[in-house]
């Protein structure tokens, strides 16, 4: 590692240790303690680390170079594109994130930086593995480019080799140049036990469209932030989410859906279903500034609590600063509806079948119109987790 | 509306509300705040030792909390608690009949439209004016029934007893900043006690005005409906336009008892020079109902948030909130929604307006507790921004833990359809018409669950609100 | 789990005392040289009882003003409308000792 790196690091470290709890009364992290991440064991990696596997082969690498795309490690994009990485690591996650961000910063390895050349139409999806292998602490790191009219298809998947009390903070980027189109997969099937944060910062530029889908299942704490920021006229995000929770998980997700230019749209599905004494923690914030004349914003999220000491706590913001818009969001929480069990049970369903169906059905909404590739890749998880 | 009719409602609303009656107290209290004058408050009104103390430990906790600051509280840092007025009495005494009252409160009242035949149709009207209630008339029936409707502080004078039950159990006075600042310096508001089994029929109704420079208005009100009684009460506000701030920080507390049903309409109007913040909570025990119906037109700032907390098995709740925010105000409300008992339910809507850069914010809670089974909870709150500067934000929380809970929220801001308006206007009405037909149309469901008086009025001052010609 | 809350004779009448130990938050108090055990959180809003007062032989929490009663945990007084969990309290010579179960 160059000298030059490895100063940014230092300082990202003497930035971390000066980083203080969050205050008490932080409405962040009000349902979800930080000590679970055990950041006081950290120590500063030193100037000779082992990475991590490597989130994607070399043969995948191979491919998609002759398809007109660069698949690299942060670290090896970090000569190439030295403007672009450097943005990367610029710090955006804010305040609240400060220490997780800046510990991120001082330690991830690897990385992983996928750029799509202009006009470039990848056909595959490009599947980028994070496996956290052995206990410890882990800090994935990834950015993706989609120059103008590029489209792609990226899954983002954090698993595990089993192994007890991993803890990890995942920070990843996503920029979306005019009229670029990106569908982003973000899938969480880390074991029971671990503790899991992950912030994401998606900038749209003109006309460009982002759909993304959260398939969160696993961790015994989960934090999540997903910031959309629809920055230019025309631009479009769909986020989609599925999260099911059993046990003594604790998932707390957070996404805003940010309109600072006239003519964008935003929509947002979130579904939970949630068993024995799971709870599920959502924020979802829309922001439409006021040069952001005849937008459109939508919100709604749905929790099923399946079980008496299941607990969601739902709280959607709207922050209008113009009229000149349409914006609506919903929210429920509620049991299966218990006229469809019947129905299902004098059809011949047992209860656990019934029960099964309808969650499938509830989530279904969350998975519509997925391509065939994607579609088939997420359903087996979530009916594994059933 | 024609442009006379506009200017004849503008001058008549100047002279209804805009007057000004030249101080004339009896006991003016110096400016500021400390044990001494919180004493003394307690002494000029005869309480006993018990309230004393009461009063005096809300001051230490009022001096020890912070400034809230959450949300929009930081705008509330202007506040200058050392340079106001806490305690003015007008006048020697409580009259029982209007003959009795001073001339210059009656004509404040008859300014405003309270003409004495409407005791022929309101059971009875408490007026305060500044800090002391001066004029009081109940009705014949209302006394045979039992039912007992006071000012405040008489009501301690003369029912210490259930006055000390219930008093600040609903809302303590560590609850927040302004629930002790109120709880140290609290004069007037109602005391309503309603006792088993009674239905008051007509609507029971009290008047607030804030007429000195910087004074503060600290009602106290305690509504308590005993077993299977019902009650309605209504209270309207307003106060002349001054120079320097006012604050208006009170507190209100209703208890249902079993099987009981209260139902509490506010219109307040406060002039644009208002700190108004409120504290409403309502206590509803097994099978009883809670009605607040709130509407906020007036006012520099208004925080409000009714509650209810459902408590007993098979409580009902409904939370009816309307604002309108115009040039430099901001109306900061909503409700909260507890429900702590199985088979409990309750509704929450709320319609905001905001006009040449007024701010709305909804700010709600459902919280559903563990033990609260079969709950069914819905929430709508529509917002409606008239032009580009004006604000809405929404900050719902629901926190749903019981089990067979059914919880349903929804939320809208929008501007006026370009369709809608179309329309209107091909049908011949002007613009400005057309767009005071939507905004009444967007407050139907609240204007129609007032008394007519109100519902009339409150066209009038949202109709003067539209023109922009208040504050 | 047994927590030990220290000597009785150094939680006088009146006072509240914050443990804790294994992810777990207890307040101890004194009622009339009676010892009882609460959760440390108040059911409204979180709040840390155990820095509270004690009010009429009620916790009253410093945040909000609710009232419990140490003994069965009841919320006797708003904005506390739940119960706060309680635990059993032993004596064992001059110790107080708090058994707290793990389903916490």
């Amino acid at each position: 590692m160059s000298a030059e790196r490895i100063a940014v690091r230092s300082a990202a470290w003497e930035e971390f240790k000066r980083a203080g709890p969050p205050p008490p009364a932080s409405e962040t992290w009000r349902r979800t303690d930080l000590a679970a991440w055990r950041l006081e064991e950290l120590e500063f990696p030193g100037a000779s680390p082992i990475p991590p596997a490597a989130p994607f082969s070399a043969q995948e690498a191979q491919r998609l170079a002759s398809a007109g795309a660069e698949l690299l490690t942060l670290e090896e994009a970090a000569s190439r594109h030295p403007g672009l990485v450097a943005e990367c690591l610029a710090p955006c996650s804010g305040p609240d994130y400060r220490r997780l961000e800046m510990a991120n910063l001082a330690s991830w390895r690897g990385g992983v930086f996928l750029r799509i050349a202009r006009g470039v139409r990848l056909q595959e999806p490009v599947v980028l593995t994070f496996r956290q292998a052995g206990p410890g602490h882990f800090f994935p790191r990834c950015l993706v480019v989609l120059e103008e009219g590029a489209e792609a298809s990226v899954v983002e998947e954090h698993v595990s080799d089993g192994a007890k009390g991993q803890v990890s903070a995942a920070f990843s980027r996503a920029v979306a140049a005019q009229d670029a189109r990106l569908q982003y997969f973000y899938t969480q099937e880390l074991p029971k036990d671990a503790v899991h944060f992950f912030h994401q910062r998606a900038e749209l530029k003109r006309g460009a469209s982002l759909l993304h889908t959260g398939i969160l299942l696993g961790g015994a704490k989960h934090k999540s932030a997903l910031d959309v920021e629809l920055q230019e006229p025309g631009a479009r995000s769909e986020i989609r989410a599925v999260l099911l929770g059993s046990g003594r998980q604790h998932f707390d997700a957070y996404t805003a859906q940010h309109h600072c230019a006239p003519r964008t749209t935003s929509d947002l599905l979130y579904r939970t279903a949630l068993r024995e004494r799971a709870r599920s923690v959502y924020t979802g914030l829309i922001r439409i500034e006021g040069p952001a004349a005849e937008s459109e914003a939508y919100q709604s999220n749905h929790n099923l609590l399946l079980s008496e000491t299941a607990r969601a706590d739902t709280t959607p913001i709207l922050e209008i600063l113009t009229n000149a818009v349409r914006c609506k969001h919903g929210a429920t929480a509620g049991p299966l509806d218990s006229e469809a069990l019947f129905y299902l049970a004098s059809r011949g369903f047992e209860p656990k079948e019934a029960a099964r169906s309808l969650i499938l059905g509830f989530f279904e909404p969350a998975l519509a119109d997925l391509p065939k590739s994607s579609a088939e890749r997420l359903r087996p998880l979530i009916e594994a987790a059933l | 509306m024609s442009a006379k009719e506009i200017a004849d409602l503008k001058d008549d609303y100047r002279t209804k509300y805009g007057f000004k009656d030249p101080e004339q107290c009896v006991f003016k209290a110096r400016k500021g705040l400390d044990r001494d004058i919180v004493s003394d408050i307690s002494r000029m009104k005869g309480e006993p030792e018990w309230m004393r103390d009461f009063r005096l430990k809300a001051l230490d906790t009022f001096l020890a909390k912070p400034m809230p600051q959450w949300g929009n509280c930081p705008a509330l840092g202007q506040i200058d608690f050392a340079n106001l007025y806490y305690y003015l009495k007008p006048s020697e005494g409580s009259a029982k009949s209007w003959d009795d009252v001073p001339e210059y409160i009656k004509n404040t009242f008859e300014k405003l439209g309270i003409p004495e035949a409407e005791r022929k149709f309101l059971a009875g009207v408490t007026a305060q004016y500044e800090s002391e209630a001066v004029y009081h008339h109940v009705q014949k029936q209302l006394t045979d029934q039992g039912v007992i409707f006071l000012d405040m502080d008489s009501g301690l004078r003369e029912h210490p007893d259930i006055v000390r039950r219930y008093f600040s159990t609903v809302v303590p006075p560590q609850d927040n900043k302004f629930a002790a600042l109120n709880s140290a310096v609290w004069s007037g508001g109602s005391f309503i006690y309603v006792p088993k089994g009674a239905k008051v029929t007509m609507p029971l109704q009290a008047y607030f005005r804030i007429n000195a420079e910087r004074s503060g208005q600290f009602e106290r009100t305690l509504i308590i409906a005993d077993e299977d009684s019902s009650v309605h009460y209504i209270e309207g506000c307003t106060a002349p336009v001054y120079a320097a701030d006012s604050l208006h920080a009170a507190v209100v507390e209703l208890i249902a008892l079993k099987g009981a049903h209260i139902r509490y309409t506010t219109i307040q109007n406060w002039s644009n020079n208002v700190y108004n913040l409120v504290t409403k909570r309502a206590q509803a025990h097994e099978g009883a109902f809670v009605e607040w119906v709130d509407g906020n037109i007036g006012s520099k700032i208004t925080m409000k948030f009714p509650s209810v907390y459902l408590v007993g098995r098979g409580a009902r709740a409904d939370i009816l909130s309307c604002a309108f925010a115009g040039k430099g105000q901001l109306q900061d409300t909503g409700g909260k929604l507890i429900f702590a008992a199985p088979n409990t339910s309750g509704t929450l809507i709320s319609k905001s307006i905001s006009k040449g850069g007024g701010r709305v914010a909804y700010r709600g809670l459902v919280k559903v507790y563990p033990q609260a089974k079969d709950v069914k909870v819905s929430v709508r709150c529509d917002a409606l921004l008239l032009d580009e500067q004006s604000r809405s934000d929404t900050y719902p929380t629901m926190e749903i833990d019981g089990e067979r809970v059914q919880v349903g929220h929804e939320a809208s801001v929008s501007k006026i359809g370009d369709e809608q308006l179309f329309y209107l206007m091909s049908r011949g009405l002007k613009e400005n018409d057309a767009v005071a037909m939507v905004v009444n149309g967007f407050f139907e469901a609240f204007a129609k669950e007032l008394p007519l008086e109100y519902a009339v009025e409150l066209n009038r001052l949202i109709q003067l609100e539209m023109e922009g010609s208040v504050g | 789990m047994i927590l030990n809350a220290g000597k009785a004779g150094d939680l006088s009448e009146g006072r509240l005392r914050v443990l804790e130990a294994g992810g777990v938050r207890v307040a101890v108090c004194n009622v009339g040289g009676r010892f009882y055990a609460v959760e440390n959180r108040c059911t409204h809003d979180d709040g840390s009882l155990g820095e509270g007062a004690m009010e009429n032989g009620l916790i009253r929490c410093p945040r909000h003003g609710a009232l419990f009663d140490p003994a069965t945990g009841a919320a006797v007084r708003l904005p506390a409308a739940a119960p706060v969990r309680v635990f059993p309290v032993r004596l064992e010579g001059e110790t107080l000792l708090v058994e707290v179960d793990d389903a916490s």
